[in-house]
């Protein structure tokens, strides 16, 4: 690994740091910027939340009280109730272990399928990349809502279908950035090495170009959180998604929707929920990449 | 979503309707709930929405006002044969089609020929016109009506949106299909255009004279345009209405209906529609409902006044039977069956074998009490019912589905419980739901969702619908509901409303017959 991190980062002088000095200097640096940090630490409050949403959540999420129903925040509804009396507050503390769970689920799913694509059709080039890559771009140019869309409609609702719905429509974005950095990876003398020594495609593939573009995909991956959490909500609005009584936020601010007049805690709180999510992840995954793009980290 | 709301916004500010309250160019705008119309053609359509635009284009033979009384249309007087197997019609003579053609006796036959013609593809007017044998023409104006049986209710047919007159010139030209798009009737509004989705533009007939006689207007509307605009969004429909860019609102939110009526500038107006109310149907044909002690549980544990209180804020009252109280024929025995009560719920279900189990869902042989419910409608009416069935240990699994999905599992038998409803002014709208001849088949959609085969209701349902006198009818169909709630594969849950606010500037709006469309010839400046 040494050798990899030299390889792809011309200031040879890190290989010759400690690796856990290195990590340090990384979370320093990473520290440094101020919205890195706050982005850091709302994400955690969220995601504590979600798992501890036994514990801190005051009601059942689906249980129903009429007598509650569209009461503003107070004392007993800290952020009020919505048309059938359930408490938004649990919801929404509920609704991240949805919200947050299948983003991450997207996202992953996604970046697996994307960059076993992407390093395929770059390492194996030729037709098939040429094939390949067109077939990419035909996928990119539709709008990935469009197409998480059209996936839910053929497979049917239900937040599973959501995860693999989002997940394609974000595959070619993986594939295409994974794909370009490993067309440079590959020239690199240490892979015409292992090819030297008989190293098989595949091993070449798993053990050296893949290694090498994980801090691409590390940030690509946190960039892509915001827009799966996102999405997932937006089919949720739609209808698509999550499915009564599912504490979904996308969902939530759906109910909200036609009380917005008489109950805008309904809508407000999931939304903010939602926004601090997406915020969250895109400031930690700006840090990433500035910290970990070699072009960028050049500068 | 937000960007499409700015969008339709943006296009509302964009066209800007001049609703002037001189009658030479007083436009009006109907904001309608749907976007899916496909047809206008009144022999074809089965849609509430669609029909909202046919009631203005179109004219009955009889016309029926909103308490049901009828009144001269374009027949002047009607005679039912003594054993009721025809009705004779003098029609009138001064009435043209907009698109020139003569209004005769010819036109009522060419009407009534093609709907029972299976190449018309009838939905709602093929029940409508009963065991109809064909037409005699015995003179321009006048026409008898036959029929295979006895079909006392034959006049109240004539009264229907379905039943309207059109053009057989213009079906000829169009064709079909041409014809669902360009509709050409006798009525006090010409069909302009239609931008699918978007709106429709209809304006006033300047030769209509031949209004029934308890409109205010007589001759042509003050009405001199009518766009009736799609707006599926509850909350842009208000807004709309509030900002006048459109003068009426269907489907208006019952919080937004108390509002708009307290705030002096709007006028609102509640219909509860006739026909089936919102309804789950049982299927009886797999699962755990198979059993009625579980069906008896699942109505009883479940709050309906409540329910409906709670979500309509007492514009909706709940439902108790399979025809809604505003339909001729209704049995008030209805009313007597499964009041809520949580307690008998759960004896129910435990006679049945549905123990509690320890998530609070009752088990029988290791498996969850779990009830699938696919489902189109109302997805609050889905939580509350949930909410409910919950508390007795029923786990109700509801699915927003879109409708092909729907359809598919309806036709492979995948659902136990499914959610329907109907306007329809008429007790023969059981034999949709309830004849034993309407279970869906693999590639045929049909409505008896319950699987339910009774021969019994089959037979009634027929005589009801051929009853010779108006206390046999009753008496038939009381018992046609007797059976149904009796065999408890059929759970009402609350009455249809169609919630309509409109800015007071303008007055005259009618209900049609059924409580649901409105008509618009009477509408006219308020001052």
């Amino acid at each position: 690994m040494e050798t990899i991190v030299s390889a792809t980062n011309p200031q040879a002088n890190i290989a010759e740091i400690p690796r856990s000095a290195r990590g340090w200097q990384f979370v320093r640096r990473f520290a440094h910027h101020p919205g890195a940090l706050v982005g850091v630490f709302v994400l955690l409050v969220l995601i504590v939340a979600a798992i501890l949403a036994p514990y801190i959540a005051p009601f059942d999420p689906t249980e129903t009280d009429v007598g509650a129903r569209l009461s503003a925040p107070d004392a007993m509804h800290w952020l009020g109730a919505d048309l059938h009396g359930r408490d938004i507050y649990s919801r929404i503390v509920w609704g991240g272990r949805y919200s947050l769970a299948v983003g991450i689920a997207t996202v992953l799913l996604a970046l697996v399928i994307g960059s076993s694509i992407g390093i395929f059709l770059g390492y194996v080039g030729g037709r098939v990349d040429a094939i390949g890559s067109r077939l990419i771009d035909v996928l990119l140019g539709f709008p990935s809502v469009v197409m998480a869309i059209l996936v839910v409609v053929v497979l049917g609702v239900g937040l599973v279908n959501v995860v693999i719905a989002v997940a394609i429509a974000q595959v070619p974005r993986f594939a295409r950035v994974v794909r370009s950095a490993v067309l440079v990876t590959k020239e690199q003398l240490y892979v015409d090495a292992a090819r030297a020594i008989g190293a098989s495609g595949w091993r070449i593939m798993a053990r050296h170009l893949l290694p090498n573009v994980v801090p691409t995909l590390i940030v690509l991956g946190t960039l892509n959180l915001g827009e799966a959490i996102l999405s997932t909500a937006t089919l949720s609005f739609l209808g698509l998604g999550a499915q009564p009584p599912t504490p979904e936020w996308g969902a939530m601010l759906n109910d909200g929707r036609d009380y917005m007049r008489y109950a805008p805690w309904m809508m407000f709180f999931p939304g903010l929920a939602l926004f601090l999510a997406v915020m969250s992840v895109n400031l930690i995954g700006d840090r990433l990449s500035q910290l970990l793009d070699p072009r960028a980290r050049q500068r | 979503m937000r960007k499409l709301m700015m969008t339709t916004a943006l296009a509302l500010s964009l066209a800007p309707i001049l609703a002037h309250a001189q009658s030479s160019d007083f436009t009006i705008v109907f904001a309608d709930d749907s976007t899916s119309d496909v047809t206008f053609d009144p022999r074809v359509t089965q849609s509430r929405h669609e029909e909202q635009v046919i009631a203005q284009i179109f004219d009955q033979l009889v016309v029926g006002d909103a308490d049901g009384k009828q009144y001269p249309g374009l027949a002047k007087s009607w005679k039912m044969a003594p054993d009721n197997t025809s009705v004779t019609l003098v029609l009138r003579d001064d009435v043209t089609f907009h698109d020139g053609t003569k209004f005769n006796a010819e036109a009522v036959k060419f009407t009534f020929d093609t709907i029972v013609d299976p190449a018309t593809g009838s939905q709602g007017a093929i029940d409508m016109i009963g065991p109809y044998a064909g037409a005699d023409i015995l003179g321009p104006y006048e026409i008898r009506i036959n029929y295979k049986r006895a079909f006392p209710t034959a006049v109240d047919s004539f009264t229907e949106n379905e039943l309207s007159i059109v053009s057989p010139t213009a079906v000829k030209t169009l064709g079909g299909t041409g014809f669902a798009q360009a509709p050409v009737g006798t009525g006090p509004f010409k069909f302009v255009s239609w931008e699918k989705g978007k709106q429709v533009v209809l304006e006033r007939n300047p030769d209509y004279k031949w209004g029934a006689s308890f409109y205010s207007t007589q001759g042509p509307s003050k009405v001199a345009r009518i766009i009736h605009r799609y707006i599926p969004n509850a909350g842009t429909r208000v807004a709309a209405l509030e900002a006048g860019e459109v003068q009426l609102t269907d489907l208006t939110p019952p919080l937004d209906m108390k509002r708009l009526a307290d705030s002096g500038k709007f006028t609102t107006m509640t219909g509860i529609a006739a026909g089936v109310p919102l309804s789950l149907m049982f299927n009886t044909s797999k699962g755990a409902l198979q059993d009625i002690k579980v069906r008896q549980a699942f109505i009883t544990a479940v709050d309906r006044p409540r329910l409906s209180q709670n979500l309509f804020f007492g514009f909706a009252k709940a439902a108790w039977g399979p025809l809604a109280p505003s339909t001729p024929a209704y049995w008030k025995g209805v009313e007597e069956y499964y009041k809520f009560n949580r307690d008998t719920a759960g004896k129910l279900l435990d006679e049945a074998g549905w123990k509690m189990g320890s998530g609070g869902i009752r088990e029988k042989d290791g498996q969850p009490l779990q009830i699938y419910y696919p489902t189109l409608l109302e997805p609050e009416t889905s939580v509350a019912l949930q909410a409910d069935l919950k508390r007795v240990g029923i786990d109700l699994k509801v699915e927003n589905v879109t409708k092909a999905k729907q359809d598919e599992l309806i036709l492979t038998n995948g659902y136990d419980v499914g959610g329907i409803r109907w306007v329809y002014n008429d007790p023969a709208v059981l034999r949709i739901p309830f004849d034993s001849n309407n279970i869906p088949e693999p590639g045929k959609f049909k409505f008896n969702w319950m699987r339910w085969k009774n021969a019994d209701l089959d037979k009634t349902l027929a005589s009801a619908a051929t009853a010779s006198s108006p206390e046999d009818r009753l008496k038939l169909y009381a018992d046609a509901q007797k059976m149904i709630m009796d065999a408890a594969v059929f759970m009402p849950i609350h009455d249809q409303i169609e919630t309509i606010a409109l800015t007071n500037k303008i007055t005259g709006a009618r209900f049609a017959p059924g409580n649901w469309q409105l008509r618009l010839y009477d509408v006219r400046p308020a001052s």
